[in-house]
């Protein structure tokens, strides 16, 4: 058994991921969520190896957006201006990274319209040059770790 | 399957808030015995405050209380770039005579604000209790505490997790 945080306190912990210069605010330009095929790295790994080491797994992304937090609930607010993507390559999409401040992203896992993932797109298999669309980025995080 | 997962530089922003709201005159830290609950036992139900009253489910548990005593937690973090750790009592030893006889299985860190409307009402966390070496979350010398002898918390590090699964 690890330890377990209440809901309550693991959204209350996660809010400040939510603020100036942290890792998304309510609106910034810079805002991004770029969706990637194949194995996840760490978002560790991922921060430190920058965005052109995983260039190959690549598959498209979107910015310009604002991501509104209430009760331990994140989500995309209001929702990106352009959803539909175009893919750069041919694959399955595994997960996604998101953040506002460069050096801060976080990482989820993709999965269609019904999943439980925390970025939804209409179809995780995509063609390179065919377009797939963004359905959302949720995150309400449980206490259980 | 499903997964959130924050690097340790996002994470330091996480992690700070565990001052917000478990560093207060108003926490406490709980030696239970008995059978720890649940995740879900944990979550739903009556409020944590009532759950470890004199009349709650918890309330027979209760072997020693760890009432809070200024700052809970020590500022910042610690050990570089490992960020998101944070450490208690380390300037806040306590001596407490224990109020009940029993071997002690689990803790609980809570925030005993009363005020239903308080965010601060449901902010909890738990974990087991083991002696040296059970690779339990909170080590003892001897989990068996006997009521009126006297104890105290020496220090406690926490670092949430990066990852959540669901």
């Amino acid at each position: 058994m690890a330890i377990f945080f209440s809901d309550q306190l693991a959204g209350e912990m996660f809010k400040t991921m939510r603020g100036s210069n942290v890792v998304w605010n309510e609106y910034n330009s810079q805002s991004v969520i770029r969706y990637y095929t194949g194995t996840p790295p760490t978002a560790h790994q991922f921060r430190v190896n920058g965005d052109s080491a995983y260039a190959s797994q690549y598959v498209g992304g979107l910015s310009n957006f604002g991501v509104s937090y209430s009760n331990g609930k994140f989500w995309v607010n209001p929702p990106p201006s352009n959803i539909a993507i175009t893919a750069q390559t041919t694959g399955v999409i595994t997960w996604a990274i998101s953040r506002s401040h460069q050096s801060r992203p976080v990482m989820g896992s993709v999965g269609g319209p019904y999943s439980t993932d925390m970025f939804k797109v209409n179809d995780v298999n995509v063609v390179a040059g065919e377009k797939f669309y963004y359905l959302g980025m949720e995150l309400q995080l449980k206490g259980l770790v | 399957m499903s997964f959130f997962e924050s690097s340790p530089y996002a994470h330091a922003s996480v992690s700070s808030s565990l001052n917000s709201y478990l560093d207060h005159t108003n926490t406490v830290i709980l030696i239970m015995s008995g059978t720890p609950p649940t995740h879900s036992e944990f979550n739903s139900g009556d409020y944590i405050s009532s759950k470890y009253a004199s009349d709650g489910t918890w309330g027979s548990q209760i072997l020693v209380r760890f009432n809070g005593n200024g700052s809970v937690w020590s500022s910042g973090d610690i050990g570089g770039f490992v960020e998101g750790r944070h450490s208690a009592y380390t300037n806040n030893i306590i001596l407490t005579e224990a109020e009940g006889t029993g071997v002690a299985t689990w803790f609980l860190i809570c925030n005993t604000q009363s005020n239903p409307s308080s965010t601060y009402y449901r902010c909890a966390m738990m974990g087991e209790v083991g002696e040296y070496g059970d690779g339990k979350e909170l080590e003892m010398v001897d989990t068996n505490i006997i009521t009126g002898n006297k104890y105290q918390f020496g220090s406690l590090t926490i670092q949430p997790p990066y990852r959540f699964e669901w």
